[in-house]
């Protein structure tokens, strides 16, 4: 075990303590990026997060043990109202960070400012400097954690991207629309809409987004390949049997990318495709596009970060340590098709899978230990423990 | 799957690990609120049981969900046949038992097999029956505050780990902070202990002793101090303790914070035994981050699992 604990991702929320809606917000960003104490089926991200709505800033003009040493990426939210605007010592402290995170572009760390009231531009309008904000003022009450869920969620995962542009920001999300022409056409340019207005996520829509003169199977593979890319599987009645939606599920997990399924039977599958288990699901409601979509984005989102979160998680621990060479880490739990890709391991002596958290239960690790018995399942924490 | 002890995936089968996780006044100021005490609990269990061992808890009586999470885990982590109620144990003290309200009994029957203590026997304080609750005068809180430190001395002949996290350093039941007395009964067991500094509480402190640092709140004027803020009869407890009707044996003494923080102070990071070197402890005493307290506490407590085996 290396010396230092390096968290890869750690996230604080600042807000002052006389903020309305602060305890809203956080409680909604706690549950989406850490856990969801009304879901014991699944433990959720379990991103380090700190609150410091109830600290008075200490001598040091931060809540005291808030630091951002050794931390790959220190993300800091900060729930700026009427009342942090007006404090001189928020000012202060705002302006020391935007400077620590002034070259977003290089820098690992980001300050993501939530302006939740439009007076703060008339109290201190040289706050942020120049730096980027989301207006959540500009969303309803009611929506407005669900609103910054989502662009929390992106922004972490664009963060993750290690694809940084030069000069620009970080790359967004990239979505490939997996679906039959048949009766998923309608779903895919309702969620192709929704993206257009509402977010930076591009999508990727086949047949109208390949140039004429480029080669289909290319294009498809490349669009999936892509750094960013994440699959959403369309799932209709005709979706099982359409040999291109089966190539490119398929394609997509031998990658290792994140997979979506949106599922919208209508009636009936005569044999459903054995391969898009393993995934988040979601019903598509034909009487409620809007919602469906915006359900979707969530969803996507959370798949996306989970996978790319731990992905890194799992590289940071590997990179380096001799011990732990025979280790191969995976961005989701193992499923028989993963250890059938995972053959090549065979070539590069691999003895140990590493998948996320939490640990597979009895049942499935007895049926792909037989798949495979001389391979290793274990989790991070399993492993981090041996090492 | 084998359910060896040396198996890669349940290296701490047949260990049972002594859990006290209790809320900590520091939360707030390390950035930090309850979710974040309810999710240590739910990870360290979820890991323990992933690792084989059996969870024992003393005198949790908590039912805000947590047993049903507990139940969850357990479900999904055990081996065969194997009951639920095997994997998880409650030890509670008497009378505490005898007073069990029936949704306490219910939130904890399906996940756990009770340990209940027997009342004590002090000839100079005789009861009137162990089935009857004793009176809420100084004597009757003697006898509860010593039946908690035999529960304690139960669990550590039972266990063979402690983990500590959180706790309070006020407004408790018993004669001094319950986790201050389980670590120095653990440590005078020769358990494992696991300081889990980075939540505060009566753990954070303990962390600090252990570094030698000096502790206000590990001192009887602090103690009888807050208690009488608090409206607490402690000094009344705590000089009965001394007086003559108290028969003379070590176990029936009150704590001195005097010798348990110059112990503390001799022990340190590096004579804790418990399969971390003094580097560990020391970020185990400091770490705010889960996922390190428990990757620590998991190496600790599979280091001593082996130590022990090839003996």
């Amino acid at each position: 075990m290396s010396d230092i604990y390096r968290p890869e991702m750690v996230v604080h929320v600042l807000s002052h303590p006389d903020c309305g809606s602060a305890a809203m917000l956080e409680d909604y960003l706690f549950r989406l990026l850490v856990q969801d104490p009304a879901d014991e089926s699944r433990p959720g991200l379990n991103i380090p997060f700190f609150s410091w709505r109830n600290q008075k800033l200490g001598a040091t003009g931060r809540p005291d043990p808030f630091s951002l040493e050794n931390v790959h990426h220190g993300v800091i939210i900060a729930l700026v109202d009427g009342h942090m605007a007006r404090s001189p010592e928020w000012g202060t402290l705002i302006a020391a960070l935007v400077k620590q995170v002034s070259d977003p572009f290089n820098s690992h760390h980001r300050l993501l400012p939530v302006i939740l009231s439009p007076k703060v531009f008339e109290i201190n309008p040289g706050l942020l400097g120049s730096m980027h904000a989301i207006r959540l003022y500009e969303t309803k009450i009611v929506d407005q954690p669900r609103t910054l869920g989502v662009d929390i969620l992106h922004e972490l995962c664009r963060l993750l991207f290690s694809t940084p542009r030069k000069g620009r920001s970080h790359a967004p999300v990239q979505l490939f629309l997996s679906h039959a022409k048949k009766d998923g056409t309608e779903i895919a340019q309702a969620i192709k809409n929704h993206l257009c207005h509402r977010s930076p996520m591009g999508a990727f829509f086949d047949a109208r987004d390949i140039a004429p003169g480029h080669s289909f199977v290319q294009e498809i593979e490349g669009a999936i390949g892509d750094a960013n890319a994440t699959l959403v599987a369309i799932q209709t009645d005709a979706y099982a049997s359409r040999e291109w939606c089966q190539r490119e599920v398929l394609e997509a997990k031998r990658l290792e990318k994140p997979v979506v399924v949106i599922n919208a039977v209508d009636k009936r599958e005569i044999r459903q495709f054995p391969y898009l288990g393993n995934t988040p699901s979601i019903r598509w409601q034909t009487a409620a596009v809007v919602e469906s979509c915006q359900q979707v984005v969530e969803v996507i989102l959370m798949e996306t970060l989970r996978t790319t979160y731990f992905k890194k998680l799992i590289n940071n621990m590997l990179t380096g340590n001799t011990a732990l060479e025979s280790c191969r880490g995976l961005g989701a739990p193992p499923e028989l098709v993963t250890l059938l890709h995972v053959d090549r391991l065979n070539e590069e002596n691999v003895n140990t899978i590493v998948y996320p958290d939490p640990p597979l239960g009895s049942v499935e690790l007895e049926l792909l230990q037989k798949m495979r018995p001389g391979l290793s399942l274990v989790t991070p924490f399993q492993l981090g423990a041996k090492a | 799957m084998s359910a060896t002890p040396s198996s890669t995936t349940a290296p701490l089968t047949g260990r049972t690990v002594a859990l006290s996780i209790s809320e900590s006044p520091d939360l707030a100021s390390l950035g930090m609120r309850d979710l974040h005490l309810k999710l240590a609990m739910q990870e360290m269990a979820r890991y323990l049981l992933a690792q084989g061992a059996t969870l024992a808890y003393g005198g949790d009586l908590r039912t805000d969900g947590f047993t049903e999470q507990l139940f969850h885990l357990v479900n999904t982590y055990r081996r065969g046949e194997e009951k639920v109620v095997s994997r998880v144990k409650n030890y509670l003290a008497w009378p505490i038992h005898l007073t069990l309200k029936p949704g306490q009994r219910q939130a904890w029957e399906q996940v756990a097999t009770f340990v209940f203590l027997p009342a004590p026997e002090v000839p100079t304080i005789p009861i009137t029956h162990p089935n009857a609750v004793p009176a809420n005068d100084l004597e009757g809180r003697y006898l509860s505050s010593i039946s908690l430190t035999a529960m304690r001395r139960k669990m550590h002949e039972d266990c063979q780990a402690r983990i500590l996290l959180g706790g309070k350093l006020s407004g408790y039941s018993g004669h001094c902070p319950g986790l201050l007395e389980e670590a120095w009964l653990a440590l005078q067991a020769e358990l494992p202990v696991y300081v889990v500094g980075g939540y505060g509480g009566c753990t954070g402190r303990i962390a600090k002793a252990l570094q030698g640092e000096r502790v206000e709140e590990f001192t009887e004027e602090y103690q009888l101090k807050e208690a009488e803020r608090l409206e607490n009869p402690l000094k009344e407890l705590r000089v009965f303790y001394r007086s003559e009707r108290v028969p003379k044996d070590p176990w029936l003494e009150a704590l001195d914070y005097a010798e348990v923080t110059e112990r503390l102070k001799e022990i340190g990071p590096s004579g804790l035994n418990n399969g971390l070197s003094p580097e560990e402890n020391l970020r185990l005493f400091r770490s705010p981050y889960l996922a390190e307290i428990i990757q620590l506490v998991l190496k600790g407590l599979q280091k001593v699992a082996t130590t022990s085996l090839e003996k």
